[in-house]
């Protein structure tokens, strides 16, 4: 049987035992992590499809996600990289799917091709004049390696209409994400460029709770003003806009894979589901140069993030 | 006569309440010369400080009687940055009811106080639930009016849709039943869905009969059992539904999501039939039922809570309505019944004429002008002083003191002896 269709069919055959969202007993597997998706809430919010789109925190061991047949990881590079450079052979009796954001399929490990399919969302169509855009994004270190926070805030004032009402969603938050790093000069410097491009011509909302009654309709827009951040690849605040048929600014078309199968989240987005065709070599050279220098794999470890970050600045990690 | 009228100036996170309050402002408004009407605002997003000013303003000019219009903020907050002196000078306090009321026990036991000894009316929109709100009150001071329905914006208009049913993919010689509101748990639409494809599937409806969703799906579950969504559930629950029929039938229901509210009558005479199956605890009215009436087009319901009172004594084949008895965990339609009812209505299309008909009925009992004669007569009739509220009010006041669900058995996670004390009405 096709990954596809075993995918197909575990999607089809869902039911409670087998569902994340029923779970009652969740161990963390730290509590860092537990915190830090805490602290970047509503981005990490959960929401329903039967392949159990999750972190790899929420599970303790192997043997917790052997209780779920299908697991969509929703993690972003730090997480899943230290995951894959931990793990980079499934253990044998493995029968879990796990479905990984195709924007990290460079990254999966040829051995575990036979136990992992991707994904990848096809999103609703953005109005072409938005009477409202609100733009978000979660504004420390993890958001600007691939490019800076000025040219972040420049791809903005060049996708925002300037006769569109602006909205901007930058929380305030009482801690940073990882508390052991200062993270206020990079809210600072986003805030200043933020009103070093659009003046006093915007509404800001700093409350978390706030962006999620933000009042937008169909003929609006979204913006995410960091999509390269690193610990989420799947923000649950597409999910909330896309549900209301609000498309995003500046969002490449999502073109399903032909061999791909798609699943509807809404009636106005899907989750396209296809096989994985990278070769791997991106892993490879990632496991190479930890082992020539001696990284111990692990999200808690800040030599790694180091690591993973001199990689992509030497451009070998593909963000 | 100086009257205040209470309510949010900002709009509800519900749509239906900020139309119900504009039309309620409406309905007050309309040939009432003689009064001075006050517009009072009290918001959710106003601090004690900001209600308590807004309070003392309102009362700078002395009032006459005090409306609230809204269902939010509760008015407990309003009331009590009022002194005793301004509220013995009022002549009557009149609260318009909405389907939150049980959800608001705690509050309204900590109002009783403030309204002991004091002119008080409640009024409800539908008889089911003033019945309701009856078992919570010592004497009675419940009455009944409709939340009115603006006839300019809703209306039969007897022209051809032609065009309209073939944008949606619809024949001219189709027929359509169609549902407006919330497409969620609480309002069972995904069983609407499986009995309407379950009468395909047996034959019973013919191939051109379509069921017309519009609105959005939601996540809110069902509170009072603790069961809450997430994100996307009840959409997924309901494609399941569709993909156990073939895809043949399952085409015949058509998602047209959210749609403008100044669109919506258009749907509503293009359509063949109102059909709502739906039995929750917040049905206290139907403003989408009222709409649809007003707009010529006849209703299949659930015999529940508000439902029941959309009957057109001058004119019953406009409303059918199938039994729905309380069960362990929710209130349950009977489905053969809904069968049957499908079947009945599809049969027969009502012309023009009688459209104009359902249409005419409905503007006599729930247009705005209907409703301010209604009212009118409410505010004239004399009342008895609130004796307090009853011991069932400070039995479950108290318990949701400390408790999100009053209404669960916290074992067996299905409804306690509360519920059934409190809804057997709706399901009579």
């Amino acid at each position: 049987m096709s990954m596809l269709s075993k995918v197909d069919e575990l999607i089809e055959s869902s039911h409670d035992e087998v569902l994340m969202c029923k779970k009652w007993n969740v161990f963390y597997r730290d509590n860092l992590y537990k915190e830090v998706y805490g602290r970047i809430w509503p981005s990490t919010h959960r929401y329903y499809f039967e392949a159990n789109p999750s972190f790899l925190t929420e599970y303790k061991n192997f043997a917790d996600m052997q209780r779920f047949p299908i697991i969509m990881l929703r993690d972003g590079l730090i997480t899943l990289s230290a995951f894959f450079l931990s793990n980079p052979k499934p253990p044998a009796d493995l029968e879990s799917i796990f479905l990984v954001s195709k924007k990290w399929e460079h990254i999966v490990p040829k051995p575990w091709h036979k136990n992992v399919a991707l994904y990848s969302f096809s999103r609703p169509k953005v109005a072409k004049k938005p009477k409202i855009v609100l733009g978000f994004g979660i504004f420390n270190e993890y958001s600007f390696w691939k490019n800076t926070s000025e040219e972040c805030f420049l791809r903005v004032k060049d996708l925002i209409p300037a006769d569109s009402k602006k909205v901007f969603y930058m929380p305030m938050r009482e801690r940073s994400v990882f508390q052991s790093v200062d993270e206020s000069p990079v809210y600072t410097n986003s805030l200043k460029l933020l009103f070093q491009h659009f003046g006093s011509d915007f509404e800001l909302i700093t409350n978390n709770n706030k962006v999620l009654s933000t009042k937008l309709e169909a003929g609006d827009a979204i913006l995410n003003i960091t999509p390269d951040n690193l610990l989420c690849s799947d923000n649950y605040l597409n999910h909330f806009f896309s549900s209301k048929n609000i498309g995003e600014l500046g969002l490449e078309e999502t073109k399903s894979a032909s061999n791909g199968r798609k699943y509807a989240l809404s009636l106005y987005h899907d989750v396209c589901i296809s096989e994985i065709n990278s070769e791997g070599e991106a892993f490879a050279s990632m496991f190479y140069k930890m082992k020539i220098l001696n990284v111990k794999p692990s999200e808690l470890n800040p030599k790694f993030h180091i690591f993973l970050k001199e990689l992509n600045r030497k451009g070998s990690l593909k963000i | 006569m100086k009257v205040g009228l209470v309510y949010s100036f900002e709009d509800s996170n519900w749509f239906s309440v900020t139309k119900i309050v504009g039309n309620l402002i409406k309905a007050y408004q309309i040939n009432a010369p003689e009064i001075d009407f006050v517009h009072i605002n009290f918001s959710n997003s106003h601090s004690n400080d900001e209600v308590a000013e807004t309070a003392k303003k309102a009362f700078d000019g002395s009032l006459d009687k005090l409306i609230f219009l809204d269902h939010r903020p509760h008015p407990y907050s309003f009331l009590s940055s009022v002194g005793p002196s301004e509220l013995d000078a009022l002549k009557e306090i009149v609260f318009h009811i909405y389907g939150d009321f049980t959800l608001y026990l705690k509050l309204w036991k900590s109002t009783e106080k403030l309204l002991i000894g004091r002119k008080i009316k409640f009024i409800c929109a539908s008889e089911k639930q003033a019945k309701l709100v009856r078992k919570f009150t010592q004497n009675d001071c419940v009455t009944t009016c409709p939340f009115p329905v603006d006839d300019k914006e809703f209306k039969f208009f007897n022209k051809s849709y032609r065009e309209l049913r073939s944008t949606i993919g619809l024949q001219e010689n189709d027929f359509v039943f169609l549902y407006t509101g919330r497409l969620s748990e609480q309002k069972k639409s995904k069983e609407l869905i499986e009995v309407f494809l379950q009468a395909q599937s047996d034959k019973r409806l013919s191939r051109n009969t379509k069921l017309l969703m519009v609105g959005k799906f939601d996540s809110l579950g069902s509170p009072y059992l603790e069961e809450e969504q997430l994100l996307g559930e009840y959409f997924r629950k309901t494609k399941k539904v569709l993909e156990k029929f073939s895809k043949d039938l399952a085409k015949n229901v058509i998602f047209l999501g959210n749609i403008p509210n100044e669109d919506l009558a258009d749907y509503y005479n293009l359509a063949d039939r109102f059909i709502s199956f739906s039995c929750y605890h917040d049905e206290d009215y139907g403003m989408s039922v009222a709409e649809s009436l007003m707009s010529g087009l006849p209703c299949l319901l659930t015999n529940w809570a508000g439902y029941s009172s959309f009957k057109l004594e001058d004119f019953s084949i406009a409303t059918k309505h199938i039994s729905v008895k309380l069960g362990e965990k929710r209130a349950t339609f009977d489905i053969e019944e809904a069968l049957k009812n499908l079947e009945d209505c599809s049969k027969g299309k009502l012309n023009a004429t009688d459209r104009l008909n359902v249409a005419k009925c409905a503007h006599e009992k729930l247009s705005t002008q209907a409703c301010a004669r209604a009212l009118k007569i409410i505010l004239s009739d004399k009342v008895d002083c609130f004796e307090g509220f009853s011991k069932l009010m400070r039995e479950l006041g108290s318990v949701s003191e400390f408790k999100r669900s009053p209404f669960m058995n916290e074992s067996t996670k299905t409804y306690n002896q509360f519920y059934y004390r409190v809804y057997d009405v709706y399901a009579e």
